[in-house]
């Protein structure tokens, strides 16, 4: 409940925020009554609204919410952002084949998948996506190093 | 007979060879995904549409491959609820109760012909109801004006709030946020940045594909992290693998109740598949005569969700061609992919744009057909798709995510956005807000948003235009009334929680 009050803290704050930086949308020429202001306005108003009731709300309008986040499983989570993340950041140095390898490895040994299978995965999986986006598919996807 | 010649033109279009081997293609998809536990419709059609784009598939193509998939999500679904215990998507969550004691009955083979059989009825009911209803919605929805489409939208997102959540606020908060990052970008009528932080990526807004595979699919890999290995497909193999005459009548009443509720709840504005399957199975619980072995193993309570889910899958396409407003979070996707197309649903899509219209009619049916001949033979090899470990599966769903939305713009910055929005989304699902109202309020944003400006222009900035015709004040009475319903309801909740 605590965590949860923090969370929706957080989203009435950036809502304020937001509506704020709202206000300074400002057109030129005005082509309509309404202009460019109004509806995120309105929105933000409404979001941080909805967030601080969410806040304040007493205890008993509160429904159980089970995180059972662990430790253990904290890490694998941010491991796995974190690894998701480097493959977005080399997508396109290294090239997608090199790339969804080093994915794969780092991903399937967080699912528990053990070395040989899972490095024979990545090179499975990267060269026949490779091959059938890019080739056939005619989706161009970026080569890195092998370019 | 105007409808039945349309009707006749959409299924020359859908029996194309092209078209019929992409609804093939996107049943057979569709089936592995929706039997794949956490993998639902919205993800299926989420990480396929990029490529329905990329591909350059013509729209009525793409549409088609879209349905086939969310169609198949609704079959599979069941496969892993029944063998498994586990639903597949949140649609057969309510199979579960009954499939699951059958199938250690030694009964799998029964539940699982007789529920294909039910999804199959239950989508044709829908698909009658459709042809029956839409044209005739749309032709009333022609009248609407941007002030009755302003009202109409809100009338959508109360809808998601006061129908089906327990948690109004939380929903509130997600279409508002939908709608509130639908404004990211160019404002197209003035030209000025709004939120977009200086950010050239940003410039031309938020992409569909972006925002739905980050929020769909690299939040759903996170949440699989958390899952335990799921247990394996032990089975008592039982003598038949099909029902039987007795069995199939005894169910049959059943089935088209379920088909009922679950078209009309279709047709309502996010109430879709998981409420249709649970109004379903509570109300053949109730009428029952005998209801004791409901949970145990009864055949009409895995008949009664089955026929739901189906039908109110295809039933939310209703709202959606004849309002331009989703019926569920999947058809928000779909009338993403439209808008992509440069094709605004609504009522004027009937008549400007009947093939598509009527090919994606026809198509539901199709793919339906395709759909029950591939569930009776290859069930045995879709439950063989549950053993794939999940050190191959998340790989494969990473790597055909991260390609989808590279393939929108080339750049890196797109592929960043998307983690960062699958990492909110999934704090977000963690604290049980749900995400389906995000992407339905992201696609209505912008429609709102042009047709109050539009009405407020044509009335030189007087507000009452908004309420000035009978269909828009029943529209915002019926919103009112609907926006106070969840809060009676948690007022007497509480009151009763009081009192123990």
């Amino acid at each position: 409940m605590k965590s949860e009050r923090i969370l929706t803290g957080i989203i009435a704050v950036c809502g304020l925020f937001l509506l704020i930086y709202a206000c300074s949308f400002e057109a030129p020429i005005s082509y309509d009554p309404v202009g460019p202001k109004a509806f995120p306005i309105l929105l933000m108003g409404l979001i941080t609204a909805s967030a601080v009731y969410l806040t304040v709300r007493p205890a008993i309008m509160f429904e159980p919410v089970e995180l059972g986040w662990t430790k253990h499983l904290l890490g694998k989570l941010v491991l796995c952002v974190l690894a998701l993340t480097v493959y977005a950041v080399i997508f396109e140095g290294f090239g997608f084949i090199v790339a969804t390898l080093l994915m794969t490895i780092a991903v399937g040994k967080l699912f528990n998948g053990k070395t040989i299978p899972v490095a024979i995965t990545g090179l499975v999986l990267s060269m026949c996506t490779y091959y059938l986006f890019d080739r056939v598919l005619d989706v161009p996807l970026p080569l890195g190093f092998f370019g | 007979m105007d409808i039945l010649n349309f009707l006749m033109m959409g299924f020359e279009v859908a029996l194309q060879p092209q078209n019929l081997l992409i609804a093939f293609i996107g049943a057979f998809i569709g089936t592995i995904v929706g039997l794949l536990p956490g993998l639902g419709p919205i993800n299926g059609v989420a990480i396929l549409l990029p490529f329905a784009y990329a591909l350059g598939l013509p729209v009525d193509s793409a549409l088609i491959l879209l349905a086939a998939v969310y169609l198949g999500c609704e079959y599979g679904g069941r496969i892993s609820a029944i063998l498994l215990n586990v639903p597949g998507d949140a649609g057969a969550i309510m199979t579960t109760l009954d499939g699951y004691p059958l199938a250690q009955q030694g009964k799998a083979g029964i539940a699982l012909s007789l529920s294909s059989v039910s999804s199959f009825i239950g989508s044709t009911i829908a698909f009658i109801g459709i042809v029956l209803f839409a044209p005739l919605l749309a032709k009333w929805a022609i009248a609407f004006g941007p002030a009755e489409y302003f009202a109409l939208m809100v009338f959508a997102i109360v809808c998601l709030t006061g129908l089906v959540s327990t948690q109004p606020f939380k929903t509130l908060i997600m279409a508002l946020m939908g709608l509130a990052l639908s404004t990211v970008g160019m404002d197209a009528i003035t030209g000025v940045y709004r939120f977009t932080f200086d950010s050239v990526g940003l410039s031309d807004g938020i992409a569909f594909t972006t925002l739905v595979i980050g929020l769909f699919s690299v939040s759903e890999i996170l949440l699989m992290l958390e899952r335990t290995t799921i247990g394996k497909v032990v089975l008592k193999q039982g003598k038949r693998s099909l029902f039987n005459v007795k069995e199939f009548f005894s169910a049959l009443a059943t089935i088209i109740r379920g088909s009922l509720i679950g078209f009309f709840s279709g047709i309502l504005p996010g109430a879709g598949a998981t409420v249709a399957s649970a109004m379903a199975y509570t109300t053949e619980r109730k009428m029952a005569r005998d209801n004791s072995q409901f949970g145990k193993g009864d055949l009409r309570g895995l008949a009664a969700p089955e026929s739901a889910n189906n039908a109110a899958a295809c039933g939310s396409f209703v709202p959606m061609l004849t309002l331009g407003v989703p019926g569920s979070g999947t058809t928000a996707v779909m009338m993403g992919a439209l808008m992509m197309y440069n094709i605004t649903p609504g009522p004027q899509l009937f008549s400007e744009q009947p093939t598509l219209v009527w090919a994606l009619i026809a198509s539901l049916m199709i793919g339906n057909i395709i759909l029950l001949v591939l569930n009776l033979p290859l069930v045995g090899f879709f439950a063989r798709m549950l053993s794939v470990p999940s050190y191959i599966l998340i790989p494969i769903i990473a790597t055909v995510s991260f390609v989808g939305v590279y393939a929108i713009h080339s750049n890196i910055f797109d592929l960043l956005l998307c983690m960062g929005l699958g990492v909110a989304g999934y704090v977000l699902r963690k604290f049980d807000f749900p995400l389906a109202p995000l992407i339905l309020g992201f696609v209505l944003g912008q429609l709102m948003e042009s047709n109050l400006r539009r009405a407020l222009s044509i009335s030189q900035g007087e507000l009452s235009i908004l309420w000035s015709s009978p269909i828009s004040i029943g529209l915002w009475i019926m919103s009112a009334l609907l926006l106070i319903l969840p809060i009676v309801r948690k007022y007497l909740f509480i009151k009763k929680q009081k009192s123990i």
